[in-house]
């Protein structure tokens, strides 16, 4: 399978599904003759059209691109690397309601760095705190726009009583 | 007519302007200097810090990052033989080549100079251009915004590169996404999944951060870091005389292409650059120096990008089509301030338009002076590890997307977006037909709607709308052309296939 006959596939499942639920979509007493659902089933069945002929094309060119094929499959080991910056982006929603924005965001610039390359130093440690107190002067100091503030403020509260 | 007064008043009335331009091109010539990061990168990185901004100020901003992009390309492309952006790709051929014979000063003036003269005729163009064309389309009905969202969404067509089908594909998900939230007609939630976050739809900021910031940054994860140099002897020397008479020929014809380019939807800078170089080497006088250190081989392309950065706009804010990336981030800006490019921007944002005519003439001045101070900073920076400088963006980029409505759900969904932006990247889709779909699909859809419900079903309403009807065959005649070019090329390139076999 190349990789053209994959995108083809996926498109071809996002298709399905979506039509499943814009065929489900309630029709309510004031709906045009459209209806809420008209042009979302209509945007499903020509992406699954698309999808298709992606796949059709995909499986008659396959036979001429042997090589390309052994390239594409390193190329997804590769870009596999990538989403490491995901799993830490997902820490990052995970963690700040409770470590709190200046925390979190250290946190992710640390990590981040070392994935990207770097090292554990003390270097890393200093500019992963610059940068969190830069964005927090910048965002919450500056602009006044509210990061959340994890749990420091109830811990705080509760410690003064 | 260029409404001069209405231009200082827009000054006098909303003095951000002025370090709005300022700050615009440093930032975008620090992320045009960053190679992997692009203008509608460097833009769509700012997008979030728009939001409680001055909207005259912010669209000010964007527009200003995409020119200042547009040089910053130029210096590691002359400097470290690097292009910072694609568009600037052109210029490493005697860029770099001027460097390497100790005359990089000469080259990065030369980069300035051409990029200051194509951007002063864009922004002349700009001015002058954009009202005409929006006026036209002040007689729009709902029948005839149906027919300028086609012919939008046709564009699709030109856009999607290698694989046309792929390019529909990326257009129907596009369009797929625009229909999230409540629905314009009857009000019924549609794909919300009973979260009420989704009510009222996927902001096309989000989709725009996710699939050109986030993907980037998941993109260089996977490969190593750029070359760096010592480059602490460089300075910007401008054209004498003699050179500014030499480099004129070709500055005339990066302009010109520049100009079309930026009006043709799917142009934009890189096509601009390279087509200009090749013809300013037809008509040079010294056709034998490019590749070689020729001033006119940087001079062409860098005009053309100054030319594409202003006139790119002109279809964005007369017919709100954006017909490239930097466009479509920059009505990403107009959207987040309830402003809708279009026919309608002249007359409800009349200030605003003016405020971005007179902060484009503004960011020309800031331009020739921030380039000086900033080259040394810029420097630096392309010779910082770039593991901190990804870490630090991918921070920005959080920081920013929860900054738009305090929300960790729009955190998230600007990461899924960044995972289908670095999957289309994977299976080589394009993402611009997406964001056309996104951008374009909430106005075809209520308006086909409400034009059906006006005519009481009829659909007959879009050919009897003249306008409508224009639009329409035109977006027909776009798509056949493309399509007709599209096989065409298929078919040469089968048939050269079948030689070498």
């Amino acid at each position: 399978m190349n990789r053209h006959f994959v995108a083809g596939f996926l498109g071809l499942l996002l298709a399905m599904g979506y039509y499943a639920m814009a065929a489900n979509i309630q029709n309510s007493q004031l709906a045009d003759e459209v209806g809420p659902g008209g042009l979302p089933k209509i945007y499903g069945i020509l992406l699954a059209c698309f999808s298709i002929l992606l796949m059709v094309r995909a499986r008659t060119s396959s036979a001429k691109a042997g090589g390309k094929i052994r390239a594409a499959s390193e190329e997804f080991f590769a870009a596999k690397r990538g989403l490491g910056i995901l799993v830490i982006g997902i820490g990052y929603i995970l963690l700040v309601p409770f470590l709190g924005y200046p925390l979190s965001i250290a946190a992710v610039i640390a990590t981040a760095s070392l994935y990207n390359g770097g090292h554990i130093s003390l270097r890393l440690a200093a500019i992963a705190a610059l940068g969190a107190f830069g964005l927090w002067f910048v965002f919450v100091f500056l602009l006044h726009i509210g990061q959340p503030a994890g749990i420091w403020p109830d811990l705080i509260e509760g410690l003064h009583r | 007519m260029i409404d001069l007064s209405g231009m200082f008043n827009a000054l006098v009335a909303s003095p951000m302007i002025i370090p709005a331009a300022f700050g615009g091109i440093a930032w975008g010539i620090l992320g045009g200097a960053l190679p992997g990061i692009s203008p509608s990168i460097t833009m769509a990185l700012l997008l979030p810090f728009t939001y409680g901004a001055d909207p005259t100020a912010a669209v000010v901003l964007l527009a200003s990052t995409y020119l200042g992009a547009e040089y910053g390309g130029s210096i590691p492309a002359i400097l470290i033989r690097t292009p910072g952006t694609n568009s600037a790709a052109a210029t490493v051929i005697d860029g770099y080549a001027m460097k390497e014979q100790g005359r990089a000063g000469e080259a990065l003036g030369i980069s300035l100079y051409s990029t200051l003269l194509g951007s002063i005729f864009g922004v002349a163009l700009l001015i002058t251009l954009t009202q005409p064309l929006a006026n036209v389309a002040l007689a729009f009905q709902p029948t005839s915004y149906v027919g300028l969202g086609v012919l939008g969404l046709s564009v699709i067509a030109s856009l999607a590169g290698e694989s046309l089908i792929k390019g529909m594909m990326a257009g129907f998900i596009g369009l797929m996404i625009a229909t999230v939230g409540t629905d314009p007609v009857t009000g019924n939630n549609r794909f919300t999944f009973d979260d009420p976050e989704l009510l009222s739809g996927i902001p096309p900021i989000l989709v725009m951060v996710g699939i050109y910031a986030v993907a980037e940054l998941f993109e260089q994860a996977s490969h190593p870091g750029w070359q760096q140099t010592n480059t602490a002897d460089a300075s910007i020397k401008m054209p004498d005389a003699l050179m500014r008479a030499r480099l004129r020929v070709s500055q005339i014809i990066g302009a010109g292409i520049g100009f079309i380019e930026g009006l043709t939807p799917g142009g934009g800078g890189t096509i601009a650059a390279f087509l200009s170089y090749n013809e300013a080497k037809r008509w040079s006088k010294k056709p034998e120096e490019f590749g070689h250190g020729s001033p006119e081989g940087i001079a062409a392309p860098e005009s053309a990008n100054g030319a594409v950065s202003a006139t790119a706009l002109i279809p964005m804010m007369g017919l709100g089509i954006p017909g490239s990336n930097s466009a479509a981030v920059l009505l990403g800006g107009f959207l987040i301030h309830g402003m809708t490019p279009g026919p309608m921007l002249f007359t409800k944002h009349y200030d605003v338009v003016i405020g971005l005519y007179a902060g484009k003439v503004i960011s020309l001045f800031a331009l020739l002076v921030v380039a000086y101070l900033i080259l040394r900073p810029c420097i630096w920076l392309v010779n910082r590890p770039k593991h901190y400088l990804m870490a630090f963006i991918f921070a920005l980029v959080l920081s920013g997307v929860y900054a738009i409505h305090n929300s960790l759900f729009h955190v998230g969904i600007a990461l899924a977006f960044g995972v289908i932006g670095y999957a289309m990247k994977y299976f080589r889709i394009p993402t611009l037909p997406m964001v056309l779909g996104v951008v374009l699909g909430f106005m075809v859809e209520s308006n086909y709607r409400r034009a059906l419900v006006l005519s009481d079903g009829d659909h007959m309403t879009f050919t009897e709308d003249p306008i409508a009807a224009t639009l329409l065959a035109l977006a027909a005649a776009f798509i056949l052309i493309s399509l007709f070019r599209h096989f065409r090329d298929s078919a040469k390139a089968e048939q050269e296939e079948t030689k070498t076999a």
